[in-house]
């Protein structure tokens, strides 16, 4: 049985070799979302473009997501927006701490079996070649975290994930902060009750809502 | 006479203004049965781009028929991406509400075909088909 609270507290310190301590769980740093949420649910929130779940029918006309039908790079402008503000979110809290970010890439190149060339629609020929080496650098990580220096590493990870196209992890030791996403949206775990008010700032300052 | 000819004619009139106001004036049920209907066909025809063998119901896809990497289905966690063939179930963690106004918890994809269009249907926890 996989002790969260021992886990965490080694998470912060050790993030590379901690995270490969739980595969043996069949977890790892995606899956393992449902027990932080289940275990401490008052630490976890959404950071949203709305300030609360949106009622249906408004649901089928608001939701903001990628386009996947669309061909070519993406111009569709208001979309665009919503996703620089998850951006500069992202900025913000590298400007804090180094990142460690697990992608589920190798799952869905050799297990869901998607092709690469779907996983490239959209990008442009340097962000191509950029997938490319991340999926070359990450391949002996298999799924598990990866300390990533450059910004345009993190940068397509972070867009290739809110456009979902794949899932990513992003762990911040120093301000023991995780964020999961797989769509335009962070589902946030905040360690510290007083990093709550400055990640609330943040959001508010770039048009995002800190929820639950 | 003339007294009470104006009061006959009075009532009847209000009485005719009254009734038209009845009969126009549409119902709360009236209207949201019609309103049901659409959003209900919208999420119906989502549903109708499933394969039935994923599916235990017009409406309801089997969740136990998906598999993460480890084996597990969503009936036992809800991390991670599943998949059944060129179909994947992944986490929908905004939690906006679908026509049956249960949370949206799944996105359901078929990632593996060409020209993928990101999401096909959005499932509630039980597998209903709540939205496109």
């Amino acid at each position: 049985m996989l002790d969260l609270k021992t886990f965490e507290e080694k998470l912060w310190i050790e993030p590379v070799e901690t995270s490969k301590q739980i595969n043996e769980f069949q977890e790892d740093m995606i899956s393992i979302r449902e027990q932080f949420e289940n275990t401490c649910p008052e630490k976890v929130y959404l950071i949203d473009s709305f300030p609360a779940p949106i009622r249906y029918p408004a649901s089928e006309v608001l939701e903001i997501y990628y386009d996947h039908k669309q061909e070519g790079p993406i111009k569709d402008g208001y979309y665009l927006q919503q996703e620089e503000r998850f951006m500069e979110i992202m900025k913000r809290l590298w400007a804090i701490s180094p990142v460690f970010i697990q992608t589920d890439l190798h799952t869905r190149l050799d297990f869901i079996k998607v092709p690469i060339e779907e996983l490239k629609k959209n990008l442009t020929g340097h962000e191509a070649n950029l997938l490319n080496r991340i999926i070359k650098e990450t391949k002996q990580h298999q799924d598990n975290l990866v300390a990533f220096e450059q910004f345009e590493e993190i940068n397509l990870i972070a867009r290739m994930s809110l456009r979902e196209k794949i899932s990513s992890c992003f762990v911040f030791p120093d301000i023991r902060v995780i964020i999961w996403t797989n769509s335009l949206a962070f589902k946030i775990y905040i360690y510290e009750k007083s990093n709550k008010d400055l990640i609330q700032t943040i959001c508010t300052t770039h048009g995002l809502y800190l929820r639950k | 006479m003339k007294k009470i000819k104006f009061i006959m004619s009075t009532t009847l009139a209000f009485a005719l203004v009254l009734t038209s106001i009845a009969i126009l004036t549409p119902k709360a049920s009236a209207l949201g049965l019609p309103l049901y209907q659409i959003l209900y066909s919208q999420a119906k025809d989502a549903a109708d781009q499933i394969p039935k063998s994923l599916k235990n119901g017009d409406m309801s896809v089997d969740l136990g028929k998906f598999k993460d990497k480890h084996g597990n289905t969503p009936l036992k966690k809800s991390g991670g991406t599943f998949q059944n063939g060129d179909w994947t179930l992944e986490p929908d963690t905004a939690g906006h509400l679908g026509y049956n106004g249960e949370k949206k918890v799944w996105k359901l994809k078929n990632p593996r075909k060409n020209n993928s269009k990101g999401r096909v249907a959005s499932l509630d926890k039980y597998g209903n088909v709540i939205g496109d």
